[in-house]
């Protein structure tokens, strides 16, 4: 409390409504599981689904989900004023308590990441081991398990492995990060999350921020080792984005058009905090910028014959747009959840400061981590195939 | 080739290799067991004793809560060293707000204090931002209609403070905000009145006429109407009436007055500041020098500023209209 900003009111706020707890940490914690679960999805698309065209970047989707994931949790720790106690939710879950089902959930999906990359990465790792002396070398034989053995039949098993997690993952993918709408959808005094559509948008908008960042990453990584971008590849990823895309917007608008028809007696509340409080963030950026202009640009992409430097350009700047939509999203949902008072006559205001505890330096910080992970991952060992483009333009 | 069997449908006519069938993947699994066993064995062993025996909670909690030090200390155990601070407190609208509200726990700071520590270990919290005032006194429509609370940008305005960034204690001191010359259970017993403020959000409200059918509220004017019409005619006019006679509400009927004559209460608004803007409001420079200055004899110089300013910048208060309070005591 001590020195903090003081948020602007409008209407019949209860005093403990004024303040805005759940913060821009909270607004991450959904953004950066969504993308564990997109990205996943992406690489079960290959390994599952028979998406020959996404090889590429089949491997470097389920190592980014992994990267992620090691830090999906990483703005709750920072939004908890005693992180340690975030252990107990694991040492004595409680069976009415969501947050532990969250905890049980996420240390299943851990676990078949962490198989299915150690599977999915095995050639690598010995390849790795062989090329490397001393302690770098031991360290590589240790992570390959001292057997250094790759023939075609080790191929196959690790496939078979492989697939057979990315088939169980698909689902625990979908609970993990549905989970994280259920945590908002049943909290049943909020109008604004209280709504089973919660998991499903949820869900569907992590599908769509996790196929965006990775082709996101997978252009800005052509373009630094200076390689044609594949083409089919990012085509198909663009197709799913914007087919994903559709559904997420669609049922999104469908969720609030469904209050809006009702006419229950929090619509009132809801449509000034939807045209006026939220109006930039969830108007502008999430419908107009973020939604209405990438599903043009991609349908352009799908359904017109363009030049593939024109397609590249559509493409990416759907990308990041709709990165930004999810981003927005996801703050709607979290920060305008509690800028509307359960009085349903007042609303408060929320800006997160600069240099706050949890303000928006530390979760730029927590955000770019994982991408630098990515990096460390990719110099320790190959992260894309040595036979596509982008693997062969692999700085040394 | 890396990543050559990693095809949907690569592979297959190895179906029959066991999962089993090489080291590392005999090895991985292993690691695997391990692990899930040892997060087990890990998790078993940091289970807390004795939990889940009575309930979702350990069963030796209840003893070690009930064994626990407190950490708030209570406003006894503050008086016993900041004996001026307490009294200020103790007589003023402050009396329900324990020290430890503002001040933060003071348990490593008594212990501190009887070891003979250095004076920079257990210091307590004691810089107050407005956030920690406004926590209270913000004026919020849900907040009690005749608990004093203000509008920042407002309250500036009125009492001429151009710098946004004072805190509140540049003029009211917390221990005693009022500066009540007395205690506040001592102060006379009003019924309870009703501002337009109480009700309307807007304090433009209060210069228009009431509407016709509007509810029947309780007002000053309808008591002290000779006052009033004097105050308007004042320079003192555009202020409620409860800026200076502040009501403080005891039940649903009544409440107290606690109108005050202590100069530091009128020197809130006009002691020189370098916060404050200059013109509008007339500022003393000290409040001690002026009244030495003006007093025509010794008696004079015990004279508040009510004394001399009182009927002239205020209200008539020593006249017929208010002659059965004067009894009572006058401008306390």
């Amino acid at each position: 409390m001590h020195g903090e900003a003081i948020s602007e009111l409008m209407g019949f706020v209860f005093p403990n409504e004024q303040h805005v707890t759940w913060t821009v940490m909270i607004v991450l914690y959904p953004y950066i599981t969504g993308l564990v679960a997109g990205a996943f999805i992406v690489s079960s698309l290959y390994h599952l689904f028979g998406q020959e065209s996404l090889k590429p970047v089949a491997r470097f989707a389920l190592v980014s989900s992994f990267a992620f994931l090691l830090f999906a949790t990483m703005p709750l720790l920072l939004h908890l004023g005693l992180p340690t106690r975030a252990f107990n939710i694991m040492i004595t879950p409680s069976s009415s308590s969501a947050m532990a089902g969250f905890g049980i959930v996420y240390l299943t999906y851990m676990a078949i990441v962490v198989v299915e990359v150690w599977f999915s990465m095995r050639e690598e790792i010995v390849g790795r081991a062989l090329a490397t002396t001393g302690v770098l070398g031991f360290l590589f034989k240790a992570l390959a398990l001292f057997d250094l053995r790759v023939d075609e039949r080790t191929r196959a098993l690790d496939h078979r492995v492989v697939r057979f997690l990315a088939g169980l993952g698909i689902p625990v993918a979908c609970f993990l990060h549905g989970y994280v709408g259920f945590l908002f959808g049943s909290i049943k005094a909020n109008p604004w999350w209280s709504t089973p559509m919660m998991f499903i948008i949820f869900l569907l908008s992590a599908i769509v921020s996790g196929i965006a960042v990775l082709i996101l990453l997978f252009y800005v990584i052509s373009w630094v080792r200076r390689v044609e971008v594949d083409a089919p590849c990012v085509q198909t990823m663009a197709n799913f984005l914007w087919g994903f895309m559709i559904i997420d917007v669609a049922l999104e608008l469908m969720q609030i058009l469904s209050i809006a028809y009702q006419q229950m007696a929090e619509w009132e509340a809801l449509q000034i905090l939807i045209e006026d409080k939220l109006f930039w963030s969830h108007v502008v950026i999430q419908l107009l910028i973020g939604s209405l202009v990438p599903f043009l640009l991609l349908g352009l992409n799908s359904l017109v014959k363009l030049r593939q430097r024109t397609r590249n350009v559509l493409i990416f700047s759907s990308s990041v747009l709709l990165l930004i939509q999810v981003l927005a999203m996801r703050w709607n949902v979290v920060i305008g959840g509690q800028l509307m008072s359960k009085s349903f006559r007042g609303y408060t205001s929320y800006m997160p400061g600069l240099w706050d505890h949890e303000g928006l330096i530390v979760a730029v910080v927590v955000f770019t981590v994982p991408f630098l992970l990515l990096r460390f991952f990719d110099f320790m060992v190959p992260l894309f195939p040595s036979d596509s483009a982008i693997g062969k333009g692999r700085p040394s | 080739m890396a990543g050559d069997a990693h095809g949907p449908d690569g592979g297959d006519e190895h179906r029959k290799t066991g999962i089993l069938s090489f080291p590392y993947s005999r090895r991985f699994f292993a690691l695997f067991l391990v692990a899930i066993l040892g997060g087990l064995a890990v998790r078993a062993a940091l289970r807390p004793e004795g939990f889940g025996e009575i309930g979702f909670f350990r069963t030796g909690a209840l003893a070690e809560e009930a064994a626990r030090e407190p950490t708030l200390q209570g406003k006894g155990v503050c008086s016993e060293c900041h004996a001026v601070e307490f009294a200020a407190h103790e007589k003023d609208v402050h009396v329900t707000v324990q020290c430890e509200d503002c001040h933060g726990s003071g348990d490593q700071h008594v212990k501190a204090r009887k070891e003979g520590l250095p004076p920079e270990q257990g210091k307590m919290f004691r810089e107050l931002a407005q956030a920690n005032c406004l926590a209270c006194h913000r004026r919020l429509q849900a907040r009690p209609k005749l608990f004093p609370t203000i509008d920042i940008g407002e309250h500036f305005a009125t009492v001429g403070v151009t710098d946004p960034a004072t805190k509140c204690q540049s003029c009211h001191n917390p221990h005693e905000p009022l500066f009540l010359d007395r205690k506040v259970e001592q102060a006379r017993l009003h019924p309870l009145i009703h501002a337009c403020t109480d009700c309307h959000a807007d304090s433009a409200i209060r210069t228009k006429p009431l509407p016709e059918g509007h509810v029947v509220t309780f007002q000053c004017k309808d008591c002290h109407a000779g006052v009033l019409a004097d105050f308007k005619t004042k320079p003192h006019k555009d202020l409620d009436c409860q800026m200076c006679h502040v009501f403080r509400q005891d039940s649903e009927f009544s409440g107290r007055i606690l109108k005050n004559g202590n100069p530091k209460f009128c020197l809130m608004c006009h002691q020189k500041q370098p916060f404050r803007g200059k013109g509008r409001i007339p500022q003393l420079e000290s409040f001690e020098a002026h009244r030495n200055e003006m007093a025509a004899d010794e008696s004079e110089k015990q004279n508040r500023c009510v004394d001399c300013h009182g009927e002239e910048k205020i209200h008539t208060m020593h006249g017929p209209v208010v002659s059965s309070q004067a009894a009572e005591g006058g401008t306390r």
